[in-house]
């Protein structure tokens, strides 16, 4: 006990004596606690929806304005065909498309009854959920207010489809994303520990004197290991391309694995001095976006039986549901 | 030996941390081809001294030049033309000889060719040839002290500072280590070393004897004796040191 704390006595003096140690115990939690509290949110705010609208009547007309007017959701694009659908959710335009199916008004006056789809991008499942309820609040909402204005029974039924992901598995979209995590991470943390132990070696010296730019010490030092992080992460990712490249459109689901990682670069980076990590692993997901087609055919002549089976009963999944739509 | 260019020179150089003078006011020159001791207690001011001939530190106040470079404004030329061997043999255990010696032929900029072609020559004038392909971390300390100066000199430079470079190597080697500078002064190359050995001081050209932050004495070997009337270096240093009020 006696030895245990004198250790601990030990310790204390050397973080209050050093000042670096005493800025990193009291600055960063501050800047931690900004970044997490305050400039990291997932609320869905202002989201894009595309409007499909085939009525182009009165009732659409006026749903399409409360979903504007909504604080949640931005019409960013009104649409003309099934295909201009497809189109925006891989470009990234819209989270949500709302399709209007022709004669809305005069079903709603008629027979009092409507239909509205809504159609969510669930490559994000989470944030695909939550678009969707809202969606769907609102277009309740515009039921209830009928039904109270003209005090007859209308119903709007709100039918809705998640494209991408239908069984919402997370690990689509967490694998990209802590892949990342774990390659910033791993990369700055073993070049810091490659140049202590160019320190302990007594090589540091060595290079000081040098020509060599400290700078460029460690800007070498990551590179390296940056290379050997992404072999190793190539692997994961072209299985986890193969998976999603059964999707009728793949792009979509890197779209929010390539916007996860700027999530991390804004946090680890931000923190780490390793500006170099946001190059490497940017221009890595962009190679495997690029070529995502090319490691999915690669995946596909070494992936077992088995799991290619499974994956064929995912994709026929995919299929029906693309053919109710 | 008086005609030859001064390889540096250094005109009441001082270095201050705070108030303390780590280096005080010091003035040398070193000429090419010349063998020169720096020696000092702990604590004496040596190794700030060489961190600003290395171009590592700037002085406070005061000139030096390295090489023909200016230490305030030049240290990047300075770090071309020098070499740097520490008590710590500086070699990467876990990389073979050949792969140690490239390494450094490429922070020094040689080019692909240049390294295999120096590399080449080092290890057959070393004798290392069947050794070439084995890591450093299982040569023989002697062997590895060996390698390590002569990658010092692989970009030939104009001077090579030697921070202690026999700590902890037995007589053997020393002797050996010895022949070596000797052999690099006779071509040319200045040698700056440092030492708490008062027997390898005897072969230096000229001696500097660092006292609190200042020059103490400077002259050879056999000057210096006569000078504070010892029969070795070790007297000699005994008598200037024992007079210091810094002691780490």
């Amino acid at each position: 006990m006696k030895i245990f704390w004198s250790f601990i006595k030990k310790e204390f003096w050397h973080v209050l004596r050093d000042r670096r140690s005493m800025l990193i115990l009291i600055g960063l939690p501050v800047m931690m606690m900004l970044l997490f509290g305050f400039a990291l949110s997932n609320e869905v705010k202002n989201s894009n929806v595309a409007i499909l609208d085939y009525a182009q009547d009165e009732s659409s007309r006026h749903l399409a304005n409360r979903l504007e007017s909504s604080r949640y959701f931005t019409v960013s694009d009104y649409l003309h065909s099934e295909r201009d659908r497809a189109n925006s959710f891989e470009q990234g335009k819209a989270r949500l498309v709302a399709i209007f199916p022709a004669r809305l008004a005069d079903d709603l006056a008629h027979s009092r009854n409507a239909q509205v789809r809504l159609i969510g991008d669930a490559s994000d499942p989470n944030t695909a959920n939550i678009i969707i309820n809202y969606a769907t609040a609102i277009i309740l909402d515009y039921q209830a207010e009928l039904v109270k204005r003209q005090n007859l029974p209308y119903t709007i039924n709100i039918e809705t489809r998640m494209l991408y992901n239908p069984q919402l598995q997370s690990s689509f979209n967490f694998v990209p994303g802590v892949m990342t995590l774990i390659l910033m991470l791993l990369g700055a943390m073993m070049t810091s520990v490659s140049i202590v132990r160019e320190k302990e070696n007594g090589t540091m010296e060595i290079l000081l004197v040098s020509p060599m730019r400290p700078l460029l010490v460690v800007l070498s030092k990551s590179c390296a290991l940056y290379g050997i992080m992404l072999c190793r992460c190539i692997d994961y990712s072209a299985d986890g391309t193969y998976r999603i490249g059964h999707a009728p459109a793949r792009q979509p689901a890197l779209a929010v694995s390539r916007k996860h990682v700027v999530y991390h670069h804004y946090i680890v980076v931000g923190f780490a001095h390793f500006v170099l990590g946001f190059v490497a692993a940017n221009s890595y997901v962009h190679l495997i976006s690029r070529n995502a087609h090319a490691l999915a055919c690669f995946q596909r002549l070494y992936v077992s039986h088995r799991k290619y089976a499974q994956n064929h009963a995912d994709y026929e999944q995919y299929r029906t549901d693309k053919m109710v739509l | 030996m008086t005609d030859l260019p001064n390889v540096i020179e250094t005109e009441a150089l001082t270095r201050r941390f705070g108030d303390f003078v780590a280096v005080n006011s010091i003035s040398f020159q070193v000429k090419a081809g010349e063998i020169f001791g720096f020696l000092g207690a702990n604590g004496a001011g040596k190794t700030t001294a060489m961190r600003i001939l290395c171009g590592l530190l700037s002085p406070t106040s005061g000139k030096a030049r390295v090489a023909g470079y200016d230490v305030y404004t030049e240290s990047e030329s300075i770090k071309q033309q020098i070499g740097y061997m520490s008590q710590k043999f500086s070699l990467y255990e876990n990389l073979t000889v050949r792969e140690n010696i490239r390494f450094f032929g490429g922070i020094y900029g040689l080019s692909a060719a240049e390294q295999k072609r120096k590399s080449d020559e080092l290890i057959t004038r070393l004798g290392l040839s069947h050794e070439a392909n084995k890591l450093v971390g299982s040569l023989p300390i002697g062997w590895r002290q060996k390698i390590s100066f002569s990658t010092a000199l692989l970009h030939q430079p104009k001077i090579v500072f030697l921070d202690e470079p026999t700590g902890g190597v037995d007589p053997i080697t020393r002797r050996q280590f010895r022949d070596m500078i000797y052999e690099t002064a006779h071509s040319g190359i200045s040698i700056f070393v440092t030492t708490h050995y008062m027997d390898e001081a005897e072969y230096c050209d000229r001696v500097s004897i660092m006292v609190d932050g200042a020059i103490a004495a400077l002259d050879t070997p056999d000057r210096l004796k006569q000078q504070f009337v010892a029969n070795s270096m070790d007297s000699v240093f005994l008598q200037l040191a024992r007079h210091a009020r810094r002691n780490e």
